[in-house]
């Protein structure tokens, strides 16, 4: 009994370890099809792990190696790395070579390939750890669903900051954070008990930022360094169909204007008079918040002349003490003169640069397939086309990290309808790395999903109000109101 | 005597399985598949861990791993009624247990079985709902074989937390049911029962802020509103008419329009649907109930139902309207009870085919091949994904224009224009303005559209044809340049008189021109 037992087992281990070598392994000098795509990417340090699948993989074999240090992995069709393992192999990473070395062997129909191994470099600039985003189906006009989640991007904890089921149904935009300080934060919720709801180190406020004297309640904004004021556009937004297949839905302003909050005294001050009525949105301050950045177009009927409706960006002067606006604007990019339309402008906490999308018109990007990222050099006034950043779908939605040294962005680029976040680091001279899109703990979800990560946004914390917070402060908390100045 | 009474119980409870049973299968199956429709199952680990995230996983998990076999009529028709027989077995089982005679435990049980079976013709209620109540029982007779008066009671809590992550809702049955059994047989004093039960309905409320629901829902999950408790055979006509459009059987749904006579606008959606794809739509128009223009499409709207959300691109599809197609399915799919649809998730796969879009008809077909009935379906249309001769491709528009979702004679005449032999698109256009009653506007895209010397005039356009040229006092010459046949002319000279006599009421007009433009034309109450 014994001797079978013995024999049984000198069996059962041959067939292990026959099995762990892949015998009659072809080489293949393209890099191996992982999605997401991590290869020659850039990563921080502090960056979750990368886990990755090979879709059309029985069996898979991986080396991940830097500096001596190895880490080998298994998996059937996706490769789950170990947090501990993958923390101590970038920290070495980091202060020694900057880089990782991947070696992908997989089995797919049957045979084994060995891909040729590809870098990922790891840089010491950390990203802010944590993210947020809008999760949503990527319908628009109408919606059921909506949650906000916070993200922490050095692990894959996922935490929901406000759900719409437990305010009605409302709609909810975005959350904007304020310097990326997890204290200073905000975002409208639409509906009855709504309001825009403002974050600042946990005490929620919920003001409804509309006035007669406005178009329409705020839109699209972006909090003052000093956490004192919100510049917001004011915007009638209509929702509209392209009949040409590869086109969708395009969203429109028949009106918008800006206004700057006081969120001490609640007064809205709009925007000068005597200024040309035209359309102005997207307006972002300054790092230093003496300026206001915002996207300007002349008025124009829509959505006959949709496609002629191009946004240049301006800025405007603002001065904190008096809370008042400048008294002229100057132009700082010329779009329309290249045909295109500029949307969504968000300057580096260091004031180095502005990072913006351009589409071919309208103000709408998300759907527009050819929408692109430029950066705008603030101290040269030197713009570049991202090239090696952008896809050949939407890249747009971006929002920078504390240190200036990575953004976020939503790019569509997997599929064409759902976006999902990406990461950018941007190296001491000005060039932007091959993004990588934020590690799941299953890389199988984006698959899976179906919805959009919407306005990816960059915090250096987590935040201090959860989805329950929300639902009181939409169901008890009256809503304060603003005058105008 | 004892032995005979528990023979006819037994008899009876087969018999009325079999009968819903039959019911499910011959009377009204096509709720259930609708059902399955409304889900989309996949089999893959963080399908499975969503279920986690909230109450009622396991019931939850189960009832939609089940739902599938919906696809089947008799899969729907064997699971309800087996599901409902065994709920009846339990009831029956926990009312004997508080001490009622057999026959009287039978004829009680039968009441919340006769309750979940009106549930289940509705339209939103899922079996994993039932599988709730069926764990809830299971637990409760489990929790009854403690004969320890001390263990009753202090294992209340516990059980009902693991209860309510197991089966949601359920937790209050057995709730209710352990009150009245400890009641009964346990205790003397009250409170030592009543003081947990209350503790316990604290649970769900505790547990809320963890699984991000209202407190309505806390206690009803996994069932979600509207719920009703009739047997609908006017949904199930229209499911009726709505499965066969999506198998392409135009006869049946013609025929089944015919059997049925709605005067429903969906109904009408969907025959009129029938009607183009059978060619028949010019001349058969007015056979059936017409609403007014609102026949012809379905609203996507924050006023529509997400029942006709998701039924509204069947039309857009087949037009070539994929924008409009793809919104109308996107949002039918947000509205669907889980955000996620199988029928629809594979309507979104064909329109991005018809486009070209391989990525984005990829995604939807990757989802599809995790499921277990449309894994074949998926992979053969993989093949499609760059294929150049897809059907419904050329009919897509090559101009773009913005337009609003409701524009539909704006869409139709921009098919046509890239497309002039879309004869759906033509149909539609002359359709809407029949029933708009614009008569100008059929006219105008009658003679910049309609192809005279390759087919008949059909007669509603005949006889919308004959009231603009008669309008316009046009000869006999021009009346047969457009070939409109002797007999409608007639015939409008006789509904002319009959009119005249009939001072302007439609009663003695109806049997004779009821089916006709003219008639429609002078009574009919449009519909927006």
């Amino acid at each position: 009994m014994k001797t079978t037992i013995y024999i049984l087992f000198i069996c059962l281990m041959f067939v292990m370890t026959s099995c762990s070598q892949p015998k009659g392994v072809t080489e293949n000098k393209e890099f191996p099809p992982i999605y997401p795509d991590y290869t020659e990417v850039t990563i921080p340090v502090n960056i979750a792990p990368l886990n990755f699948m090979v879709r059309q993989a029985d069996r898979l074999q991986v080396v991940i190696a830097s500096n001596g240090n190895t880490i080998k992995l298994k998996g059937r069709s996706r490769i789950l790395i170990p947090a501990g393992k993958w923390r101590r192999i970038l920290a070495q990473a980091s202060t020694g070579p900057g880089r990782i070395r991947v070696e992908v062997t997989a089995k797919e129909d049957g045979l084994w390939t060995r891909y040729a191994p590809f870098n990922i470099y790891i840089t010491p600039e950390t990203v802010d750890p944590y993210l947020s985003y809008r999760l949503i189906e990527p319908g628009y006009e109408v919606w059921k669903s909506l949650q906000l989640a916070e993200r922490n991007v050095e692990t894959f904890r996922e935490r929901i900051i406000a759900d719409n089921s437990l305010t009605d149904n409302s709609c909810m935009n975005c959350h904007t954070y304020g310097n990326q300080d997890p204290g200073l934060s905000f975002f409208h919720l639409r509906g009855p008990g709504g309001g825009t709801v403002l974050n600042r180190n946990g005490e929620l406020r919920k003001i409804n930022i509309n006035n007669p004297d406005m178009i329409s309640p705020v839109v699209y904004g972006n909090i003052h360094p000093s956490g004192d004021y919100g510049v917001f556009s004011s915007n009638i937004v209509l929702p509209g169909f392209h009949t040409r297949k590869g086109e969708r839905l395009e969203v429109y302003d028949s009106e918008s204007d800006l206004v700057i909050v006081d969120f001490r005294d609640n007064t809205v001050t709009p925007f000068p008079e005597d200024f040309p009525r035209e359309f102005r949105t997207f307006p972002v301050f300054s790092a230093d918040g003496n300026t206001v950045f915002y996207c300007n177009a002349p008025q124009i009927s829509v959505p006959d002349s949709i496609y002629h409706l191009k946004y240049d960006l301006l800025k405007i002067s603002f001065d904190p003490a008096s809370g008042s606006w400048g008294s002229k604007a100057d132009t700082v990019v010329n779009a329309s003169s290249l045909g295109l339309s500029v949307c969504h402008p968000k300057t580096s906490p260091d004031g180095k640069y502005l990072l913006f999308t351009m589409a071919d018109y309208g103000t709408f990007p998300i759907w527009h397939q050819e929408t692109d990222m430029w950066l705008l050099n603030l101290h040269t006034g030197e713009i570049s086309k991202l090239e090696g950043v952008n896809s050949t779908y939407s890249d747009t939605y971006h929002s920078w990290s504390s240190n200036s040294k990575w953004f976020v962005f939503a790019s569509k680029r997997d599929d064409g309808i759902y976006g999902t976040p990406y990461f950018c680091f941007i190296d001491a001279n000005g060039n932007a790395r091959k993004p990588f899109v934020l590690p799941q703990k299953d890389p199988r979800i984006y698959d899976n999903t179906l919805k959009s990560y919407n306005i990816p946004e960059l915090s250096r914390g987590k935040l201090p109000f959860g989805a329950t917070d929300i639902e009181r402060i939409y169901k008890k908390t009256p809503a304060e109101n603003v005058s105008m100045k | 005597m004892k032995q005979k009474g528990k023979w006819v119980e037994w008899l009876a409870a087969g018999s009325l399985t079999v009968a819903v049973f039959l019911f499910f299968l011959f009377f009204y199956p096509y709720h259930n598949l609708l059902k399955e429709q409304m889900i989309l199952f996949l089999h893959t680990q963080d399908h499975f861990i969503s279920y986690l995230e909230k109450p009622a996983w396991l019931t939850g998990y189960a009832g939609d791993l089940l739902t599938q076999c919906f696809i089947m009529p008799a899969g729907g028709a064997i699971l309800v009624s087996l599901s409902l027989l065994t709920l009846w077995l339990l009831f029956r089982k926990a009312f004997r247990s508080f001490g009622i005679r057999p026959i009287v435990a039978s004829a009680v049980a039968a009441i919340p079985v006769a309750v979940e079976f009106l549930f289940h013709c509705g339209l939103h209620y899922p079996l994993s709902s039932t599988f709730s109540t069926l764990l809830a029982l299971c637990f409760f007779l489990l929790f009854i074989r403690i004969r320890n008066r001390h263990l009753y009671i202090w294992l209340f809590l516990p059980v009902f937390a693991l209860l309510y992550y197991l089966a949601g809702h359920g937790v209050l049955l057995f709730t209710l049911l352990w009150l009245v059994f400890g009641l009964i047989r346990i205790v003397k004093k009250r409170f030592s029962v009543l003081i947990p039960a209350l503790l316990g309905m604290l649970i769900p409320l505790l547990l809320r802020p963890a699984f991000l629901l209202t407190p309505g829902r806390a206690y009803t999950y996994p069932v979600k509103a509207p719920l009703s408790l009739n047997i609908s055979f006017t949904w199930e006509k229209i499911l009726a008419l709505d499965y066969h459009t999506q198998k392409g059987n135009w006869f049946k749904v013609i025929y089944l329009a015919q059997q049925y006579g709605m005067k429903n606008r969906v109904a009408s959606y969907y025959t009129n649907l029938a009607l183009s794809q059978s060619n028949l739509l010019g001349d058969w128009l007015f056979l059936f109930y017409q609403p007014g223009p609102g026949a012809l499409f379905l609203p996507v709207s924050q006023q529509s139902t997400p029942l006709t959300i998701a039924f509204s691109n069947e039309v857009f599809f087949r037009l070539g309207d994929m924008n409009m197609a793809q919104h109308s399915a996107m949002l039918g799919m947000i509205f669907s009870q889980n955000h996620r649809s199988s029928r629809l998730t594979k309507r979104l796969a064909e329109i991005h085919i018809a486009i070209g879009d391989a990525p984005a008809a990829g995604k939807y077909l990757g989802l599809l091949e995790k499921t277990l009935f449309y894994r074949k379906w998926a992979r053969e249309h993989r093949t499609l994904l760059h294929a150049t001769d897809v059907p419904l491709r050329e009919k897509i528009p090559s101009v773009d224009t913005v337009r609003l979702a409701d524009d539909y004679v704006n869409a139709l005449e921009i098919l046509l224009k890239s497309n002039p032999t879309n004869k759906m698109a033509l149909d539609y256009l002359l359709c809407t303005h029949i029933l708009r009653k614009d008569i100008p506007a059929f006219r105008e895209t009658y003679d910049r559209w309609f192809v005279r010397e390759t087919e008949p005039v059909p007669g509603v356009y005949a006889q919308a044809l004959i009231v603009s040229l008669y309008r316009e006092g046009a000869s006999d010459d021009m009346l047969q340049k457009y070939g409109i046949p002797n007999s409608v002319i007639n015939h409008f000279m006789e509904y002319t008189n009959a009119y005249q006599e009939s001072g302007g009421d439609p009663e003695p007009l109806q049997e004779m021109y009821g089916n006709t433009f003219w008639f429609y034309y002078h009574f009919a109450m449009l519909q927006e």
